[in-house]
């Protein structure tokens, strides 16, 4: 009763993470730099490319790090000073840290018994029914798979019933079913008043579960805020696709009349690309009109559509 | 110890289990019990020095350290190593909650083999007073095993390569050149270890009172031993607050 009388007030009032101008280098290599945020209830995506400074960032909300300038508070307080609030979250980091040599139950009820809970066998069985892992629970984690190991951390962090959890990269080496059972697991626990940080380098996979997200470059802010928002701005920006076909200066000179279409630059190699606003439209624009000039379309291939190239985007403005 | 405690103390002592460094470490606490029967059967007469080789070099010098090193220092080394780390880094514990159940199971297990070995080979090799010299005997490894093992964890929690940190500290300074040098007893934990034990029996260990062999005082050791044990200690608990946990 008393944890949820929590939840209800922090709710109401403070943010889950704090962070304060928070940096963190290893060495010449800067990780994270000066970054200023604050992450309310619900779930929220931390979103970024490869190498972008997610895992660097969720160590440090952990405590899993220590900040090299600036403040961190999760849940109103340090991580690295006040341990009590690791009773009130629960955390998969991105390692496979399981313990080889246990059952996935004894893992489950070593995390139990770590946090202090006395809880009853029927209630670690419980968390691993529900991440559908109760067939496996008497095998040793070293004869399991990526994604069962990922299924069997998760039940450990769900284990207590924490009011925040904290999930990187979460869905890599899931299958489809397991995603969507990863997607069910994080919209119950939001549903139930708790919080939820999911970090992802995949857009799709934030996109399914998060209410808001914090996107990650280069180890800076970039962006924070509603998802759909920050969706509308990535869908305005111009992207360039790559297009071959039988006659490009033809085709190339009718594109150009499209309103979709900003410019079209013509290759060497005979190729052209495109400059558009609206990938959608010359999606539907382009076979027509090809149809209509009869020019054969052997290549159609958007040359910046990768994460790091949205990003790029939304960091430059 | 709470309920914690005694769960990190069990994790430690399951994580020391795997089947190569179990029969590393029977293997090294069987050898000076191997010997003393061995010689049993053979009926060797044993002359004070040739005991004293056994108990002093063997004993305490090289196979107490080595069998702690092989233990003690993989107990954070391994997890860090192997990122379980973070495991007992999340869980609302003080440091030293971790720190101090996991140095007293790798003490548990150097000593328990090591001192029943010890404890027989005394017995078979000893003429006087042979009882009390093998309880004290036995005593001594346990001791030592908390001195040492609260090194190696420290040096493990510093680097993921103690081993050999260890194996040139053993080897080199523990066996030889505290050995060898007056006046280096010291800075041995060895040294001091068997300080107490010519204290509680001067028959089991008979050093001389001057020379390379000398041992240190009895208050000055009982003194450097605690500070060994509380300084690595208090030493692993403030690494494990300073460090980043990969």
């Amino acid at each position: 009763m008393q944890a949820q009388t929590e939840i209800v007030q922090r709710n109401g009032n403070d943010a889950i993470v704090s962070l304060d101008s928070v940096s963190k280098w290893f060495g010449n290599v800067v990780a994270v730099s000066d970054i200023t945020l604050k992450i309310g209830s619900g779930i929220t995506g931390l979103l970024g490319p490869n190498g972008a400074g997610k895992t660097t960032l969720l160590r440090m909300m952990c405590g899993l790090y220590s900040a090299s300038e600036g403040e961190v508070q999760l849940l109103g307080t340090d991580p690295r000073t006040d341990h009590d609030v690791y009773k009130r979250i629960g955390i998969m980091t991105e390692n496979e840290s399981a313990y080889e040599f246990m059952t996935g139950l004894e893992f489950v009820r070593l995390s139990a018994r770590l946090k202090d809970l006395r809880r009853e066998e029927s209630h670690l069985r419980q968390a691993i029914e529900r991440v559908d892992m109760s067939f496996a629970l008497d095998r040793k984690i070293s004869t399991y798979s990526r994604g069962m190991r990922q299924r069997i951390r998760l039940a450990a962090a769900l284990v207590g019933d924490p009011e925040l959890l904290i999930l990187d990269e979460p869905l890599n080496g899931a299958d489809p079913t397991q995603r969507l059972r990863f997607q069910e697991i994080l919209h119950q626990t939001a549903d139930e008043g708790r919080s939820v940080i999911i970090s992802s380098h995949i857009l799709e996979e934030v996109e399914e579960v998060s209410e808001s997200v914090v996107l990650v470059v280069n180890g800076k802010l970039a962006a924070q805020g509603d998802f759909h928002a920050i969706r509308a701005a990535l869908d305005d920006r111009p992207y360039h696709v790559k297009i071959e076909c039988s006659d490009p200066k033809q085709l190339g000179g009718e594109l150009a009349k499209l309103p979709a279409v900003h410019s079209v630059q013509f290759d060497p190699d005979g190729s052209m690309v495109v400059l558009t606003t609206n990938v959608a439209v010359l999606q539907l624009d382009l076979p027509a009109l090809a149809q209509r000039l009869n020019i054969r379309l052997t290549r159609l291939q958007p040359i910046d559509d990768s994460l790091e190239s949205v990003f790029s985007y939304l960091v430059e403005g | 110890m709470g309920t914690i405690a005694e769960t990190i103390f069990m994790l430690a002592i399951r994580q020391s289990m795997s089947i190569r460094r179990l029969a590393i470490l029977l293997l090294l606490a069987a050898i000076p019990l191997t010997i003393a029967i061995i010689s049993e059967i053979l009926g060797t007469d044993w002359d004070g020095e040739v005991t004293q080789g056994f108990i002093q070099g063997l004993i305490f010098n090289t196979g107490l350290p080595l069998i702690a090193l092989i233990v003690a220092a993989p107990v954070f080394a391994d997890e860090i190593e192997d990122r379980t780390l973070t495991n007992l880094m999340l869980s609302p514990i003080s440091r030293w909650q971790i720190s101090i159940p996991k140095m007293l199971a790798a003490a548990a297990i150097v000593a328990v083999p090591l001192a029943v070995s010890t404890f027989v080979s005394i017995l078979l090799v000893f003429d006087e007073d042979t009882y009390s010299a093998a309880i004290i005997g036995a005593f001594g490894i346990v001791i030592g095993a908390l001195a040492f093992t609260s090194l190696f964890a420290f040096v493990g929690t510093l680097t993921t390569r103690a081993v050999v940190f260890g194996i040139v500290y053993v080897f080199g300074f523990e066996a030889l050149i505290s050995t060898a040098i007056p006046g280096l007893k010291y800075v041995s934990i060895s040294g001091n270890t068997l300080s107490i034990l010519q204290e509680l029996n001067s028959n089991l260990i008979d050093a001389p009172a001057s020379g390379s062999n000398q041992l240190p005082p009895i208050e000055y050791a009982i003194v450097a031993l605690l500070a060994v044990i509380i300084v690595s200690n208090i030493a692993t608990v403030w690494r494990l607050k300073q460090m980043d946990v990969h």
